[in-house]
């Protein structure tokens, strides 16, 4: 398939040193926005990541390991530590005194659950809640706090804080504190290292950590009783670990989050009124202590900025991640639902086929018109092949369009007597065909590509439908004739699958939207009612396909008429090739927009088919970006294995397709080894291709166009 | 709409089309082409490459004769009488989404200019918040009233 190249002497082409200084600056500010824009979803996955770590449950860390480091009376003391002046205090509660601790929170299903029993019974607790949950659902942590409850930290992201480094821990601490003075309005003086338990199993680093929270105002907060209720070990159990010994007093340790909490919301209804039958009192944990610790202090206003940049980032990820996973999920359905839809409506679509014959044999004269800009590479093998067609008899037109390099002088040293050359002036492919089908005689046009050799009876066989008086144009199937390369088989494959596979389907829709200009036929009737091709679009054939549709015409597709074209053979050229395909469909769809509110033929294409094509060539390949980055996200934060059983599951899904695409087609499957390598580079460029392209139809820029450059290679000898 | 006077009589061209141009090919009936003989090639009509090409410019020869064909049967016209038609244009069309004053790429180009400053000056302003705060304890405000204690004046 040729990129057509129209000569425009007005625009000469300037080798990059002398693209003007504003133009250059231009890219480079380009450069720059999509720099920024790829910078941008980089931190936002990064935020998304890093808020988002998994974490084991507190109380597991049961270190026996004694150390002298750690002073005796913090290990054989209570559970409140605040090792301020260098020396350790610690507190105990009071006699019948508990505190009830939860941890974790707050989660929007079970911190409310617990609120509503502590409302209930007119008790104070203390919650723990990591700092990045506090951005999630600020609301929450303000209802805890207007409940009268106490707040404590327990982080932003739930590492084990010995493990990690200094600056990281005060970041922990940072943001945390930001995130409950955004909720809150009030700082809070309470801290509770993860997976910390009693003071008893303090090690040599936890102690470190724990002197070192105390430098930066913050008291610790460990446990006397351990409920376990996030192993769910029953109501009863619960109740039992977080139930106190005689008249000891107890700061217990439960859990709000991280989980089905259903166990514990039911053994605080227990748990409560047992105490309280026993003379308990609950109290939070400062107030427990009569105010020997501080606990949630109000901060200035100006003091919630750093909170709410940091809660709205938290949140931007969130949602973020969201539509992403959204994305994922409708286009993953969509293309899922294709590809089944594709695979049966295809092979019900060669069943019916084979069976099916159009009507009497067409047997009348063709016109082929073969329009070519500087083809002299392989304008002899097409003409040739198109001359000695069995169809009887054809009118070959080879249309010059001001070539260069003598394409018109080679045809014409041809002397076939059933070939003519004209010569045109430079206007491009739309105008040379209208050209040579003005000049033609027949009835029946086809319409070939100078680089594009047909099979002795692809002619005849491309205008059998034409004895349904119905159908006004016909595509035939086009193939790769260069398939030695790996880009050239990647588009073999492409081809195969893509164009035909995808072909038969919207044939059985009745809503092809491109006959490829490589190899086509149509009935002149049908090219007048439509006012012939137009230069409106860059892809002239999609145009005139869907206008044939709109003027009431069936476009079928006659899959055993073959022609081997030449694929571009370099990326670049690849790059021209889909560049222009991908933004003359979209000029041609938006061209026959109106087709979707008009009556008639018009509107039945235009509502069943026009949305179909637009949802499957370029919203879905617009959206594959976004499906990589999700994969790469996973496979690098989440889990990687099923990152890569999911894509092997696509992957095979594409095989099988493959293969049923390769056999309808007739076509061996060696080549097919190449379709996993598929996935790295050639979705890409494709889909880099489409934004490009939808820049330029969003901006309204001018195109020029660069021709491929040929290496003469397809002959009919292969295959 | 065909002229009537080339109705019933055919004029032959010399060599410009097959000798049995017009008229159904040999074959009566639908002959699967895979394996039927290779039509005439057209080329084995006796070349004259002496000849130029017919084409708009040139004069072919006169006829070589005439012969009375029926109505039904076929008709042919000389070359260049042959009924052509021009269909759709030769202009240039205004192409879709060109926007030739370029208006609205200095607008969107304005547009993406003013997104992507705002929103790097967002991304400054939250890495500036989370990596130039302090990770002590926020000042308590009354105590800041009260007595001016360390932290405060930040």
């Amino acid at each position: 398939m040729t990129v057509y190249h129209s000569a425009q002497p007005s625009e000469p082409e300037m080798p990059s040193g002398q693209i003007p200084a504003i133009r250059r600056r231009r890219s480079v500010v380009r450069v720059l926005l999509v720099v920024i824009l790829i910078a941008l979803l980089l931190n936002v996955l990064l935020v998304k990541a890093y808020t988002s770590q998994g974490h084991g449950s507190d109380g597991l860390k049961d270190s026996d390991a004694t150390d002298d480091s750690v002073p005796a009376v913090v290990r054989d003391g209570g559970p409140v530590l605040d090792p301020h002046d260098g020396r350790p205090h610690s507190y105990r509660m009071p006699a019948r005194t508990v505190a009830l601790t939860f941890d974790d929170g707050p989660d929007p299903t079970w911190t409310p659950k617990i609120l509503a029993v502590l409302r209930k019974y007119h008790v104070q607790a203390t919650f723990f809640m990591i700092g990045s949950e506090v951005a999630r659902h600020p609301g929450l942590a303000r209802q805890v706090a207007g409940d009268g409850h106490e707040i404590g930290a327990h982080t932003f992201t739930h590492p084990e804080l010995a493990d990690i480094s200094g600056w990281r821990r005060d970041l922990e601490y940072l943001q945390t504190q930001q995130a409950l003075v955004y909720a809150t309005g009030k700082s809070t003086s309470l801290l509770r290292p993860p997976y910390s338990s009693l003071p008893d199993a303090i090690d040599r680093d936890g102690w470190k950590t724990i002197q070192d929270a105390s430098r930066r105002g913050y008291v610790t907060v460990l446990n006397d009783l351990d409920s376990r209720d996030w192993a769910r070990p029953g109501v009863a159990n619960i109740v039992k670990g977080a139930t106190p010994e005689g008249t000891a007093g107890a700061i217990v340790l439960m859990h709000d989050a991280g989980g089905d909490r259903a166990e514990t919301v039911a053994s605080l209804d227990r748990l409560i009124p047992q105490l309280k039958q026993r003379g308990y009192q609950f109290k939070t944990v400062s107030a427990a202590l009569g105010g020997a610790v501080p606990a949630n202090d109000p901060v200035r206003p100006s003091d919630r900025w750093g909170g709410r940049s940091l809660v709205w980032t938290v949140q931007v990820a969130d949602a973020t991640w969201d539509i992403l996973w959204l994305i994922l999920i409708v286009v993953g359905a969509l293309t899922l639902a294709r590809t089944v839809l594709m695979f049966f409506v295809a092979l019900g679509h060669a069943r019916r086929r084979r069976k099916r014959s159009w009507g009497p044999p067409v047997t009348g004269p063709v016109s082929i018109i073969v329009p070519a800009y500087n083809e002299a590479e392989t304008i002899s093998a097409a003409v040739n092949s198109l001359a000695t067609s069995a169809h009887h008899p054809v009118e070959v037109i080879v249309v010059d369009d001001a070539s260069s390099d003598g394409t018109a002088d080679i045809v014409e040293a041809l002397h076939r007597a059933n070939v003519r050359v004209v010569r045109v002036p430079p206007g491009g492919k739309a105008k040379a065909l209208n050209a040579g089908t003005a000049l033609s005689r027949f009835d029946l046009v086809v319409m070939v590509d100078a680089d594009t050799v047909v099979e002795p009876d692809s002619i005849h066989r491309l205008v059998q439908p034409f004895a349904d008086p119905s159908v006004g144009a016909v595509a035939g199937n086009v193939k790769v004739g260069n398939r030695r390369t790996l880009i050239g088989r990647w588009q073999h494959i492409e081809y195969v699958i893509g164009f035909n596979l995808d072909r038969r389907m919207y044939d059985a829709f009745g809503c092809i939207p491109t006959i490829p200009g490589a190899l086509g036929a149509f009935r002149r009737e049908a090219l007048r009612d439509v006012g012939g091709l137009s230069t409106e679009t860059l892809a002239e054939d999609t145009d005139l396909t869907m206008a044939i549709h709109r003027a009431g015409w069936r476009v079928v597709f006659q899959d055993s008429a073959r022609a081997r074209t030449e694929a571009p053979s370099t990326v670049s050229q690849l790059w021209a090739q889909r560049y222009r395909w991908s933004y003359g469909t979209m000029q041609a769809m938006w061209k026959h927009r109106h087709a979707l509110v008009e009556r008639g033929p018009s509107g039945r294409f235009g509502r069943r088919g026009l949305p179909f094509i637009a949802a499957f060539t370029v919203v879905l390949p617009l959206l594959a970006p976004f499906m990589d980055v999700v994969a790469a996200y996973s496979a690098i934060f989440l889990n990687r294995w099923e990152t890569l059983l999911g894509w092997l599951a696509i992957l095979l899904v594409q095989t099988i397709t493959a293969i049923l695409a390769f056999r309808l087609d007739h076509e061996p499957l060696r080549p097919l080894w190449a379709l996993p390598l598929q996935q790295f580079t050639y979705r890409q460029v494709m889909y880099l291709v489409l934004l490009q392209s939808t820049g330029t139809a969003l901006t309204g820029r001018l195109l020029h166009w660069q021709k491929i450059r040929r290496t003469g290679e397809v002959t009919m000898t292969t295959g | 709409v065909r002229k009537p006077r080339n109705v019933g009589r055919a004029a032959i061209p010399r060599r410009d089309v097959p000798p049995n141009f017009g008229v159904p090919p040999p074959e009566p009936a639908d002959p699967p082409p895979e394996v039927a003989d290779p039509p005439p090639e057209p080329s084995k009509t006796p070349p004259e490459p002496a000849d130029p090409p017919p084409g708009p410019g040139n004069t072919p020869s006169r006829p070589a004769g005439t012969a009375k064909v029926g109505k039904a049967v076929g008709k042919a016209v000389r070359l260049e009488r042959a009924h052509t038609e021009l269909i759709g244009s030769l202009e240039d069309d205004r192409p879709v989404f060109v926007d030739p004053s370029g208006l609205r790429r200095r607008r969107l180009r304005w547009l993406a200019y003013v997104l992507a400053l705002l929103l790097v000056i967002a991304l400054a302003l939250v890495w500036w918040s989370q990596l130039g705060g302090t990770s002590s304890k926020p000042p308590n405000v009354n105590q800041c009233t009260a007595t001016a204690q360390a932290g405060c004046s930040r």
